[in-house]
C-alpha cells in the first residue's frame, strides 16, 4: 500500500499569524492530484474555506512553495494562497478575529478524489509574540489595551487606532508588539463601559491616549507613533495638526477630510463631518453597495470646513493607499494630502500605493474580503480589490509599516529625567 | 371570562425581604387556561431582566407557583421561584447592580393571556433590603470609606466587614441582610468610590487593619467578635487580614484565590504580587467569550510562592465556598488548596462547601445569574460558569450555611427573621 500521507507544516505549526509557513505534503503516488483545504472558523462562528488542486511530483510530493495549484481559490504558485484566498460560507462575512488572546487557528488538509481526506495539519497563528504581555486599560477616559515586547525597554511606542465600527480589536496591536513596539490600542466606543453609540469624537481622548502612552516606563523617545486605518485614518491626521507628542503617523486608506462624526476638542468644534450622497450608492446584484462615488468632495467650498490642516503637522508621515479601494477614493485623498503638503512648501511625508488593492489593508494573511457590514452605512459594501494583489500588498504594507516607524520614532537607550 | 376578575397576588406580602421566597398565585381565570406569566426588574445600571413562563390553569381557575409547573419559557417544571433567578439582562453579559438599598429591587409580574396577548392581571414585588429599624450610615473614617449596617434593637452586636468583588466600588445588598441577622456590617469600599483612588497601582492592608480597627472599637460592636465575608477578587484580601491580623474571628471566602491576583497587594515592608495569568490556557467558546477558567497557575509552585497567602498563619475559623462549575477561575481547585494548607499546619477549623453547576458569582438568594460579563482584568467579556437552576439552589443553601457559620462563630443577637 502507500506510504502515510503526512501534511507538514514548516518550520513549526505554531507561528506567528503574520509570519509564512511551508506547507509540504509527502507520501502521495507519483504525480497524484489531490485537492488542498484550509479552514478557519472566525469568533462570531462564521466558517471560511479555500481549496485548490496540485499535483504531485515524481516522488509524491507537493510543496507549496514550489508548486503551481491547477484550480480552485487561487491559481499559480501562492506558497500562503490557501490563507489569504479562504472565503466566508455566507455571504458578505469578514473575518473576525479581535482578541488577541488566543491564536488565529487554520485547519490545513489534503484529499483524494471522492473528497477523502488524507492528512491534516492544524496551524495556529498567534497575536502575542513569546513574552508580549496584554494588559486592559482603564485610565480616566481611556479604553483599551497596552502590548508590550517582553523586557524593560525602551521600545518605540505606537498608538493603534485600528477600529471605527465599536469595540476593540487587538490584532494588529498585539502584532506590532511583538515586532517590538510597546503598543496602546484604543476603542472610540462600545467597549467596556464605553457607550454603545457616539454622535461626535472628542480629540482630547486622543491626547490622553497619547500622554498615558508617552509616561509609560518603557516607552522611548520624544514622541509616539499613530497608525490608523479608514475612518481612523482622519483621526489620525487631526491628532497629528493639532496635538504635541507625535513623531510619525502612519495613514491607512483614509480621508483627506473629517468623515462622518464632528470632531470636537473639548468643547470647540474642529471639524463638521463630511458626509455622502445616498443617492451616488451603486447596488450591486449581490446585495452589496459601492460607496466609492458617494462621498462629497471636499475640496467643494460648502465642505472645505471638513478639511483636516496637515501642514501644522510636524511629525513624520506615511499615506498608504489602495488603488482599487472601492469604500473611497483613497487614492484620490492621498493626492489631495500631498498636494496639500507640496503646496506648504512641507515635504515630511512619503506615500505608497498598491494596484489592486481593496479597502482593509491589514497584517497580511488573513482572509481577503471582498464585502461586508459597513458599520456607518449599515449594510454590506463592496471594499474592492483582487485577492492576490491584495494579499501581496498587505506583505509589503506591513514592512513597510514597520520600517516606517522604526526609522522615524526615536527611541534613546534610558529614559532621561524630563520624563515624569 | 372578564380579566377584571383575574387577580396577580404575592403571598404573605408584596413586600419582603430580598432573600425571602414568595408564592405567586393567579385566581379567577377560566379553567385550563393558558397563560404567560412575565417578571421584569430594572437594574440601577438601567438593565432591564426579564423572563416568562406559561402555565395552564387548573380546573378552579387558578396558578399558584408553588405547585403548578410552567411548560415552556425561562424555566420548566415547578419553580416557586423560577420567575426570579430564570432573569436574563435584554444588554447580554450584563451583571445585576444594585447600588442603592435604601430602595427595594422592584420585580413587576404580568400575566397574558396565551392566546390573545392581552393583560389579565399585574403586580410589583418589593424586595426590600433593610428591616425596619435598621440603620444605614456612610462611612469616612481616617481614610476608609463604605457604609455601616446597624441592626435594631440592643447593641453591641459582632461585627462583619464586607468585602465583594473585583471592580472597585460599593455593594450593598449582602452586607444590609445581612445585618438583618443580628450583625454591625461593613460594606467596605476600597477603590473606585467617594475620594478613593479610580485606578490604583497597589492595595495597602494597612487601609484594611484601619477598617478592622475601625469596626473593633464601634461602640455598637462587640470587640472581641469580628468576622469577614469575602467574594471572588476580595478572598485575597480576606485571607489576608486574616493572616495578617489579630482579632478576627471567622472568615468566609466565596470563590475566592489562595494567592492574591491583580493588583499587587502591600503591607508594612511586603509585597503579595498578583499571581501571573498563563495566556495559553486561556480558551475561547463557541460564542466567542474568552474562557479564563485555567489562565491562572498553582501557587504553591516555586515561582509563584510570592503571590500565595499565609493563611497558615491565621488563627480564626474559616468557611469555605467553591462553585465547581466557575470559568473565573478553578475555585475548587483554590479552595480545597486552602483547606489541605491548614490542615498540614495542624488547623481544622474550616468548612468547605461545593456547588455543582453553580457559576462564579455566589449571591445573595435570587440575585439573577450571571453567565457571562465584562471582566475588568481581561478587558473583554468572559464566561463564568454555572448553570441557572443550580446555580440559584447553590445560592439558597450557601447563604443559610453562612449565617450559621457566623452566628455559630461570632454568636448574635438575632431579633429578625
Amino acid at each position: 500500500m502507500s506510504t502515510q500521507v503526512r501534511l507538514r507544516l514548516l518550520p513549526s505549526a505554531r507561528c506567528l499569524y503574520d509570519e509564512p509557513i511551508q506547507v509540504k505534503v509527502t507520501g502521495l503516488r507519483s504525480r497524484q492530484e489531490v485537492t488542498m483545504r484550509a479552514r478557519s472558523t472566525d469568533e462570531k462562528g462564521v466558517v471560511f474555506s479555500s481549496s485548490a488542486t496540485y499535483r504531485a511530483d515524481g516522488n509524491g510530493e507537493i510543496d507549496l512553495n514550489r508548486d503551481p495549484s491547477t484550480g480552485g481559490s487561487f491559481h499559480g504558485v501562492e506558497p500562503m494562497g490557501l490563507l489569504w484566498s479562504m472565503k466566508p460560507h455566507m455571504l458578505h462575512k469578514k473575518f473576525q478575529k479581535s482578541n488577541s488572546l488566543n491564536p488565529h487557528v487554520v485547519k490545513f488538509s489534503v484529499h483524494e478524489e471522492a473528497d477523502r481526506m488524507l492528512a491534516e495539519a492544524i496551524n495556529e497563528r498567534f497575536l502575542l509574540g513569546d513574552g508580549v504581555s496584554r494588559v486592559p486599560v482603564r485610565h480616566g477616559g481611556i479604553r483599551g489595551a497596552l502590548f508590550s515586547p517582553p523586557g524593560t525597554g525602551p521600545f518605540p511606542a505606537v498608538l493603534d487606532l485600528y477600529t471605527f465600527g465599536g469595540g476593540l480589536s487587538e490584532r494588529r496591536a498585539a502584532l506590532l508588539a511583538s515586532r517590538g513596539f510597546l503598543v496602546l490600542t484604543v476603542a472610540l466606543y462600545g467597549h467596556d463601559d464605553q457607550p454603545q453609540n457616539v454622535t461626535k469624537v472628542h480629540l482630547e481622548y486622543f491626547e490622553e491616549a497619547i500622554d498615558f502612552l508617552r509616561k509609560k516606563e518603557q516607552a522611548g523617545g520624544k514622541g509616539v507613533g499613530v497608525i490608523s486605518l479608514s475612518k481612523s485614518g482622519d483621526l489620525a491626521l487631526s491628532a497629528a495638526s493639532y496635538l504635541p507628542g507625535i513623531e510619525a503617523a502612519v495613514w491607512i486608506n483614509g480621508c483627506s477630510a473629517n468623515v462622518a462624526l464632528p470632531l470636537y476638542y473639548k468643547k470647540t468644534l474642529i471639524h463638521p463631518p463630511l458626509m455622502f450622497d445616498s443617492k451616488k450608492i451603486i447596488l450591486t446584484d449581490s446585495g452589496a453597495a459601492i460607496s466609492k462615488y458617494a462621498m462629497h468632495d471636499p475640496r467643494k467650498e460648502q465642505y472645505r470646513a471638513t478639511l483636516i490642516p496637515i501642514e501644522q503637522a510636524s511629525c513624520r508621515l506615511l499615506f498608504v493607499a489602495s488603488e482599487d479601494d472601492l469604500n473611497w477614493d483613497s487614492k484620490a485623498y492621498m493626492e489631495q494630502l500631498v498636494e496639500r503638503l507640496k503646496h506648504h512648501g512641507k515635504e515630511n511625508f512619503e506615500r505608497v500605493s498598491y494596484p489592486g488593492a481593496g479597502h482593509y489593508l491589514e497584517p497580511p494573511y488573513g482572509p481577503f474580503c471582498s464585502s461586508s457590514l459597513h458599520a456607518v452605512a449599515g449594510r454590506p459594501v463592496m471594499w474592492g480589490g483582487e485577492p492576490r494583489s491584495h494579499a501581496a500588498a498587505e506583505i509589503h504594507a506591513w514592512k513597510k509599516i514597520q520600517e516606517f516607524f522604526k526609522t522615524h520614532l526615536s527611541c534613546d537607550a534610558a529614559k532621561s529625567t524630563s520624563k515624569l | 371570562m372578564a380579566s377584571s376578575q383575574v387577580r396577580l397576588r404575592i403571598l404573605p406580602s408584596a413586600s419582603c425581604l430580598f432573600d425571602k421566597m414568595v408564592q405567586i398565585r393567579l385566581e379567577g381565570l377560566a379553567p385550563h387556561k393558558s397563560v404567560k406569566l412575565r417578571s421584569k426588574l430594572v437594574d440601577d445600571r438601567g438593565v432591564t431582566f426579564t423572563a416568562s413562563a406559561l402555565y395552564v390553569s387548573d380546573k378552579t381557575g387558578q396558578i399558584d407557583l408553588s405547585t403548578s409547573p410552567s411548560l415552556a419559557g425561562s424555566f420548566t417544571g415547578v419553580e416557586p421561584m423560577g420567575l426570579f433567578w430564570a432573569m436574563t439582562p435584554d444588554t447580554p453579559h450584563s451583571k445585576h447592580l444594585k447600588k442603592n438599598v435604601l430602595s427595594p429591587t422592584s420585580v413587576e409580574f404580568q400575566a397574558l393571556c396565551e392566546e390573545t396577548g392581552e393583560l389579565l392581571a399585574s403586580g410589583t414585588n418589593e424586595r426590600e433590603y433593610l428591616i425596619e429599624g435598621m440603620k444605614r450610615i456612610p462611612v469616612a473614617e481616617g481614610n476608609i470609606r463604605g457604609v455601616l449596617f446597624i441592626p435594631p434593637g440592643e447593641g453591641p452586636f459582632p461585627g462583619i466587614i464586607d468585602l465583594y468583588t473585583f471592580g472597585g466600588g460599593l455593594t450593598e445588598s449582602r452586607a444590609s441582610l445581612l445585618a438583618g441577622r443580628g450583625f454591625v456590617v461593613l460594606a467596605l469600599a476600597y477603590y473606585r468610590y467617594n475620594s478613593l483612588p479610580k485606578n490604583p497601582q497597589n492595595l495597602n492592608l494597612e487601609y484594611f487593619e484601619e477598617a478592622l480597627t475601625y469596626l473593633k472599637n464601634h461602640s455598637e460592636v462587640q470587640t472581641s467578635r469580628i468576622g469577614i465575608i469575602s467574594l471572588s477578587h476580595s478572598g485575597a484580601l480576606a485571607l489576608s487580614m486574616a493572616s495578617f491580623f489579630s482579632g478576627i474571628t471567622a472568615t468566609a471566602c466565596i470563590n475566592g484565590c489562595t494567592a492574591n491576583t491583580v493588583i499587587p497587594v502591600h503591607y508594612k515592608n511586603q509585597v503579595l504580587p498578583p499571581l501571573t495569568p498563563v495566556i495559553k490556557n486561556i480558551t475561547v467558546t463557541d460564542s466567542g467569550l474568552i474562557d479564563i477558567r485555567d489562565a491562572l497557575p498553582d501557587p504553591t509552585l516555586e515561582r509563584n510562592r510570592s503571590s500565595l497567602i499565609p493563611i497558615e498563619r491565621a488563627t480564626c475559623h474559616f468557611l469555605f465556598a467553591f462553585s465547581e462549575d466557575d470559568h473565573n477561575w478553578n475555585s475548587s481547585f483554590f479552595a480545597k488548596q486552602a483547606a489541605s494548607i491548614l490542615k498540614s499546619h495542624g488547623k481544622e477549623s474550616f468548612e468547605l462547601f461545593g456547588y455543582p453547576k453553580a457559576g462564579h458569582f455566589l449571591e445573595v438568594p435570587y440575585t439573577p445569574f450571571c453567565p457571562s460579563g465584562f471582566h475588568g482584568a481581561v478587558g473583554r467579556e468572559v464566561v463564568f460558569g454555572g448553570e441557572p437552576k443550580a446555580h440559584s439552589e447553590a445560592q439558597l443553601h450557601l447563604w443559610e450555611k453562612v449565617q450559621l457559620f457566623f452566628k455559630t462563630r461570632l454568636g448574635s443577637k438575632n431579633t429578625a427573621v
